[in-house]
């Protein structure tokens, strides 16, 4: 009888539990026009604000909106049903005008995706996209520098912003510069030798106590995702409830 | 007159019911009328997606040929289906054409699996985004057709608006359906 009940128990935590496991769930939409939504921790805060500062000047001057989204898995599902989910589920890109662009990309699964909305199929054919995406993204986010890949997709001479300008006839102005390639580098190689660095002097020293404290911190701090693009929607906040027709390319990098 | 009033009382319950039968009905085949002219209209969406499609298997075909000497055979299957669809009198002998082209189109993507050297082509490389896109597109154009399909059906089938329904000739709408040899929905890969 006492076993029965545990069993039971057991059981029923499984049959609850199972659901969260087995499916991935399209992440909830935000109640603000959020530009940068990074679920799976791949960007610091810094990289969020400068990344939501393009974005947020592209939506200012041309009302279209482009959306980052990252996630860690994308469960059972395919990259190009989660993000049309994703897509429809948020409506991202004004209601009508459908003027969105989802930039997405599940981290554990390495699928990357850009999905278009019908309004701006015609500015950013697929190929155009499929080729930012082997120009861009394979190379960057091969060596896990997601921001490098990104802003390179964004402010590159043939990228994004210069193809939206193009499109709505306009000057973008944002002052955001191309990461450097080296420096980005330097501290990808080096990364782990810094962590033992610093293990080791949280190790044998007393004063690393107040770094470990320190560090456990700024990691805490990083998850929140940028809250500061919340303008240019209709009154309401949000996305502007736009559609996609399931335009855009991607693959595995 | 006790009696004379209740006649007119029922005379009067049974115009208001046969009037309010009427509005129910008018509404449903309004109704009728406006759900498959949306079907419609999603026919044509979708139509206009396969049309990019035969536009561009014909121009990939056309790119990769010259690599692809000894695999002949997939290229006649493409120009068949092709043929089928641009011909295809009826709408099934057309969504018939559609199902050969998908699964001719798979096959395709098999055999270029074994060329590598076709990936290193910026044009191949287009041609199969834009490709990959179009069937992406198909898929949700067709699954926004079968949700209005299944409006329509539901509405058709239910009661009362099924005694009009069958009186007006709307009957139930066929889903889109792909063929069950093209099951494994041919998957582009690249680069």
């Amino acid at each position: 009888m006492k076993y029965m009940k545990r069993t039971l128990a057991i059981g029923l935590l499984i049959f609850v539990l199972l659901p969260a496991i087995a499916f991935a769930t399209i992440p909830t939409k935000p109640s603000q026009l959020i530009f940068v939504n990074d679920f799976a921790n791949v960007l610091s805060t810094s990289q969020e604000r400068e990344l939501t500062q393009v974005l947020a000047a592209i939506e200012q001057v041309t009302g279209a909106e482009v959306v980052i989204v990252t996630v860690s898995s994308l469960g059972n599902d395919e990259a190009f049903n989660f993000a049309q989910s994703l897509y429809t589920t948020w409506g991202i890109g004004k209601a009508g005008k459908n003027n969105g662009l989802l930039i997405f990309a599940a981290i554990d699964d390495r699928e990357f995706r850009f999905h278009t909305g019908y309004g701006l199929e015609g500015a950013l054919p697929d190929s155009y996209l499929g080729s930012l995406y082997r120009e861009y993204i394979i190379p960057a986010f091969g060596q896990e520098r997601y921001y490098d890949g990104l802003m390179r997709v964004l402010i590159s001479d043939n990228g994004l912003l210069p193809a939206l300008e193009k499109e709505y006839n306009v000057k973008i102005n944002t002052n955001s510069t191309l990461p450097s390639r080296s420096a980005e580098e330097w501290t990808q190689d080096n990364l782990s030798k810094i962590i033992t660095i610093i293990v080791i002097l949280m190790l044998f020293t007393r004063g690393g106590r107040g770094l470990f404290w320190f560090l456990l911190g700024t990691s805490m701090g990083r998850g929140g995702s940028n809250r500061g693009g919340g303008f240019g929607g209709s009154l309401g906040g949000g996305f502007g409830g736009g559609r996609s027709g399931g335009g855009g390319a991607g693959g595995r990098w | 007159m006790n009696q004379k009033g209740s006649i007119l009382g029922v005379l009067l319950v049974i115009v208001g019911v046969v009037a309010l039968l009427g509005i129910v009905l008018a509404g449903s085949y309004n109704s009728f009328v406006k759900l498959s002219q949306e079907i419609d209209q999603q026919y044509a969406v979708i139509e206009s997606k396969l049309q990019r499609r035969y536009d561009l298997i014909p121009n990939l075909a056309e790119t990769v040929k010259g690599h692809m000497a000894h695999e002949q055979e997939v290229f006649g299957q493409i120009a068949e289906a092709r043929a089928k669809m641009a011909g295809g009198a009826t709408t099934d002998e057309r969504l018939d054409g559609m199902n050969q082209m998908e699964s001719a189109l798979s096959r395709l993507l098999v055999v270029m699996e074994n060329y590598p050297q076709l990936k290193a082509q910026e044009s191949v490389n287009n041609l199969m985004v834009e490709l990959a896109g179009t069937e992406n597109r198909i898929s949700v154009e067709r699954d926004n057709y079968n949700g209005f399909v299944q409006k329509y059906n539901t509405k058709v089938k239910s009661f009362p608006a099924v005694l009009m329904a069958s009186m007006f000739g709307y009957d139930e709408r066929p889903y889109f359906k792909a063929d069950p040899r093209a099951g494994e929905a041919p998957e582009i890969k690249f680069p």
